[in-house]
């Protein structure tokens, strides 16, 4: 590959996938998360893979990210967090805490490091199936489809150099995921017509794909991958 | 029909207030019915984008408390990313808010709905769609565009 893969949020769940199907197909992964943990993920990946360590809602946590990744060919705007509660009950911390990390530090990372991406370059950013309405994330919703949002906008300014998609996972087998209460993990999972969670391996298949050549007609497109919840009663 | 509501209007929808009053609506608070409009005009930084959000959370949070309809207008070029970034995560985070809170107020009867228009739209039209969608009339999670910049677009 001509340049450096981005992948944040990368020390565990879905970001931890991509940054392993990423480097297999022969990317030099830049690694990034606040969690120390990422610094195990690179030294699993091996070869050129490498970690930042930081906090991405500070600018000087995305400067090292940029800094780590010169002429990087591909960003995963992956980290992302929830903060659940009906509207009527939620704080205003935990309305701002999910805007800011979910889409204002994937929004400022592409900001910066894209004028420095190779030509041919891709972006994913991760939304969620949450963007076509979910109860208890206000929050949330809001910041996937705004992210849904980013991704039209910067597809047509950055064309032709940098294709820019998004992904929108539905319930994936993550801690994410886990910390719901259980019985309504069930319930949901009960209304998806594949029967089960997805594995973050495959949302990595997803995410592969997208910043590879073979993509190479697609952008400013979300594809949504919930085995098949959005179309299901 | 709810006659009155909070309309939020910021810069660049300043055609939207006079529209809704010709067409019928009484100005109220947030509990009476929420009307709030996408910020299409002077975002310059994310920090613009984060309080038109902010703003959209603290109106839809007092509407929903006192079981008021809520209803979204937001532009249909921003949400397909027409007119840049900042105006296109507002748009599609306000549809998105829509939807969301169609889904939290579908138990006990409360409203949600977006309205998308054109960057040039007639504001009687977008007027009097408003007031129906505010009223729901079964209506609830609904899109409805008024204007022609939908067309053969993936929007909603
Ligand atoms: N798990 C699901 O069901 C699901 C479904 C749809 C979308 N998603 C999205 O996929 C992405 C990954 O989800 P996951 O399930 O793997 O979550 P996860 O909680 O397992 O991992 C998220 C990672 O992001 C990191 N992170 C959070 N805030 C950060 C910050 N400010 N700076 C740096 N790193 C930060 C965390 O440390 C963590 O390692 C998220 O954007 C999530 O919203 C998840």
């Amino acid at each position: 590959m001509s340049g450096p893969a981005v992948v944040t949020g990368a020390a565990r769940g879905i970001g931890r996938a991509i940054a392993h199907k990423l480097a297999a197909d022969g990317f030099d992964v830049v690694a990034v998360d606040r969690d120390p943990k990422v610094e195990e993920v690179a030294a699993e990946l091996g070869g050129g893979a490498r970690a930042v360590v930081c906090d991405l809602t500070e600018p000087g946590g995305r400067r090292l990210v940029v800094e780590a990744a010169p002429r990087a060919a591909a960003l995963v705007n992956n980290a992302g967090i929830t903060r659940d509660a009906l509207v009527t009950k939620m704080t205003e911390d935990d309305f701002g805490a999910v805007i800011r990390v979910n889409l204002r530090a994937a929004f400022e990372l592409t900001a910066e490091l894209a004028p420095t991406m190779t030509d041919r370059g891709a972006i994913v950013s991760m939304s969620s199936r949450a963007y076509l309405g979910n109860i208890g994330q206000y929050n949330y919703s809001m910041s996937k489809g705004a992210l849904v949002g980013m991704t039209r906008a910067l597809a047509q300014e950055l064309a032709p150099r940098l294709r820019v998609n998004a992904v929108a996972p539905g319930l994936v087998a993550t801690d994410m995921a886990m910390a719901m209460p259980a019985k309504v993990r069930d319930k949901l999972v009960g209304r998806v017509p594949l029967g089960r969670m997805a594995e973050p391996g495959e949302i990595a298949e997803l995410v592969a794909f997208l910043v590879s050549p073979a993509a190479s007609y697609i952008t400013g497109q979300v594809v949504v991958a919930c085995g098949g919840r959005s179309v299901a009663p | 029909m709810t006659a009155r509501a909070h309309v939020h209007a910021p810069p660049g929808c300043g055609w939207l207030v006079p529209a809704l009053r010709d067409a019928g609506l009484g100005s109220g608070e947030p509990e009476d019915g929420l009307i709030f409009a996408q910020r299409s005009e002077g975002l310059t930084s994310f920090d613009d984008v984060e309080a038109e959000m902010t703003e959209s959370f603290r109106l839809t949070r007092r509407a929903a408390s006192a079981g008021a309809p809520a209803l979204y207008v937001v532009c249909i070029a921003d949400l397909l990313g027409q007119r840049g970034s900042l105006a296109a995560m507002l748009a599609n985070g306000l549809l998105s808010a829509a939807r969301s809170m169609a889904l939290e107020g579908r138990r006990d009867g409360r409203i949600a709905n977006a309205l998308g228009h054109d960057p040039d739209p007639r504001p009687e039209e977008v007027a009097s769609w408003a007031l129906l969608l505010l009223e729901g009339r079964g209506v609830t999670g609904g899109f409805v565009a008024v204007g022609a910049g939908h067309l053969a677009k993936v929007v909603p």
